[in-house]
């Protein structure tokens, strides 16, 4: 995990990931707004977050 | 501004990661050159997106979106004239140069090309002006957290320094730069939602155009009068004074942007970092500068949205963006605005602090006070003085609170520095003849010159203390410090010159890999056509020109 947690794309792919979980299960509960911006700007998040985590295990010096 | 818990549990895990960063970059820190050099180890995308997001401070994102309002597309000036081309010439032209001499800092490659003086005069007023920049950004934080959420001016400013102190003292500017990128995602993440929120409410781009006058949505259209723009600045004015001297005078010598560059594996990445870093440079421009005018034509359209006022009735146009979040974004998506607009500040003081300590550390101390220190020595001294950075900081920022004068001040002595630099950087890489003591006195006559046409011209009552009746009278305060840099720099130009002529220059063996015409052209025969720096640099150019001509 520590070793994870040294290369930053899986770093920044974590941290978009929890921000977006919250987003997005925020969204589902209670968004006021008609554009729905939770689940839009959490479901961006969570693609983004994916990219990042899949470049990472992508790079062989961080597979197991 | 109100906060729900979510908000804030948003808050504190941004504020884990950036501690945690710091935390596991750490173990990684075994000499001063990890500590403030990052070993030269980063890879080219993280150089290219720090070299980015160390620019990307509270000047960009607060001050953009309100230049936005205030001036309309012109804004993007500073971006598609006043940054691009700039960075371009520093990839392809001086990269060279700052790397291949193995300088480990911008005023250690000024003591390789010229002298002592040369490098004492930049490294001095280059550790004055990051480390007061760092303060002034952190009181606008402050004031910033004060206005949006009540915090107390104390508790903004040690829990800001506070973590920006820690994660740059555990991981160093390794550190640093890895923040840096994480900011610059969240930034561009946390504050686009903002203009698709903005542009659906306004009607969209045809709706926008709508609610402004034309003059708010061109860039160059309205340039050929200065009385004819929001800016009241003229094209010669813009042309040379932003597009070259300002421009040229940031990007390609400050050492703020340019260490991000110097941390790269190799020449390559080093000279595609600037040109990497120029891509989302240019689209930039959607994000921080459409906000601005969307809230203008919001404000015209009557509805339930209308631009901040200061309390003597004018708009206050540093509070367009955190208004517009305050306005439209839900609870949830408004912690991560809040956030982003927090590590826009934390981003731009942590980049001036790990200048700081580089050039302090192995530019002033090791330089004047202790040679022959062992590397362990000089990593205790680059961690002290981070701590010493960060206190000067926090005194920054009180004083800023107690003299508002001391923030325009600042300003104008940054400007009144960086100007000439360029023109000695220009002549010291381009020009073999150019001497140590021309560089010297070169510089020393630009800023005196940049103080004397600020006292004997005025804009807005501000400049003229010199005379009192000013020569000139500028149009606005933006004109006149581009008047003052294009005087500036042409003042250390031609003293340059003059005395470079009158003065005895260095042997050429003692200027290889310095100065161009002494130096072997980096070989990229091996690499693709695609993947060279020139290449990449005609596609930014020419796409930057594409803008211009789109917003023409």
């Amino acid at each position: 995990m520590e070793k994870r947690l040294s290369d930053l794309r899986f770093v920044i792919g974590l941290f978009f990931l929890i921000v977006s979980v919250i987003l997005i299960l925020k969204g589902m509960t209670d968004d006021p707004t008609p554009l729905h911006l939770n689940i839009f700007s959490g479901s961006i998040m969570l693609v983004f977050s994916i990219i990042m985590i899949t470049l990472h295990l992508m790079d062989k010096r961080y597979r197991i | 501004m109100h906060l729900t818990w979510i908000d804030y549990l948003i808050i504190a895990i941004y504020f884990v990661f950036v501690l945690g960063i710091g935390y596991f970059l750490k173990r990684k820190i075994k000499s001063s050159s990890d500590f403030l050099m990052s070993g030269r180890s980063i890879p080219l995308w993280i150089t290219s997106m720090a070299f980015v997001s160390a620019n990307l401070g509270a000047q960009e994102v607060i001050g953009m979106s309100a230049s936005g309002a205030k001036y309309g597309m012109m804004t993007s000036h500073f971006y598609w004239l006043g940054a691009i081309p700039a960075m371009v010439f520093l990839g392809i032209f001086m990269m060279p140069f700052y790397y291949g001499s193995k300088a480990r800092s911008v005023p250690e490659y000024l003591v390789l090309r010229f002298d002592e003086k040369t490098r004492g005069l930049n490294a001095l007023s280059f550790a004055a002006m990051t480390v007061f920049s760092s303060g002034v950004s952190l009181y606008a934080l402050a004031l910033l957290l004060k206005t949006l959420l009540g915090w107390s001016f104390e508790t903004s400013i040690m829990l800001s320094a506070g973590i920006v102190m820690v994660y740059t003292l555990l991981g160093g500017l390794t550190s640093a730069i890895y923040n840096e990128v994480l900011q610059f995602f969240l930034i561009v993440l946390g504050i686009a939602p903002l203009v698709y929120v903005g542009l659906h409410h306004v009607g969209g781009w045809e709706g926008m155009k709508a609610h402004l006058e034309p003059v708010m949505l061109h860039t160059w259209k309205y340039m050929g009068n200065a009385s004819d723009n929001p800016m009241n600045v003229d094209l010669y004015s813009m042309m040379m004074g932003l597009g070259f001297v300002l421009s040229f005078g940031y990007w390609c010598t400050d050492f703020l942007v340019v260490q991000r560059a110097m941390v790269a594996p190799d020449m390559a990445s080093a000279q595609k970092t600037p040109l990497i870093a120029a891509v989302p440079k240019m689209l930039l421009p959607f994000i921080v500068i459409l906000p601005g005018l969307i809230a203008v034509a919001l404000t015209r359209m009557g509805g339930d949205f209308t631009l901040p006022l200061k309390m003597d009735g004018r708009v206050d146009y540093d509070m367009t963006l955190p208004t517009m979040l305050s306005h439209f974004y839900p609870t949830g998506l408004l912690g991560v605005g809040l956030t982003a607009l927090m590590a826009s500040f934390m981003s731009g003081m942590a980049g001036n602090v790990t200048a700081f300590n580089s050039v302090w550390t192995y530019d002033i101390y090791q330089a004047y006070f202790n040679k022959n220190a062992s590397d362990d020595h000089y990593l205790r001294v680059g961690k002290m003085t981070t701590i010493i950075g960060i206190l000067i900081s926090v005194a920054t920022a009180y004083l800023a609170r107690s003299f508002n004068n001391i923030m325009d001040l600042l300003q104008l002595v940054f400007g009144f520095v960086n100007a000439p630099l360029f023109a000695t950087f220009l002549l010291g890489m381009f020009w073999k003849r150019t001497t140590s003591n021309g560089a010297f006195y070169g510089l020393l006559s630009g800023t005196f010159g940049a103080a004397v046409v600020h006292g004997i011209t005025s804009a807005e009552g501000k400049g003229g203390w010199l005379v009192s009746t000013p020569v000139h009278v500028f149009q606005s305060t933006m004109a006149q410090a581009f008047g003052i840099a294009i005087a500036s720099w042409t003042t250390c130009f031609i003293v340059t010159i003059l005395i470079s002529f009158v003065t005895k220059p260095k042997k050429d063996s003692e200027m290889v890999g310095l100065v161009y015409s002494l130096t072997a052209r980096p070989k990229a025969a091996k690499m693709a056509w695609y993947k060279r720096p020139a290449a990449l640099a005609a596609l930014v150019l020419i796409t930057t020109f594409i803008f211009n001509l789109i917003f023409y």
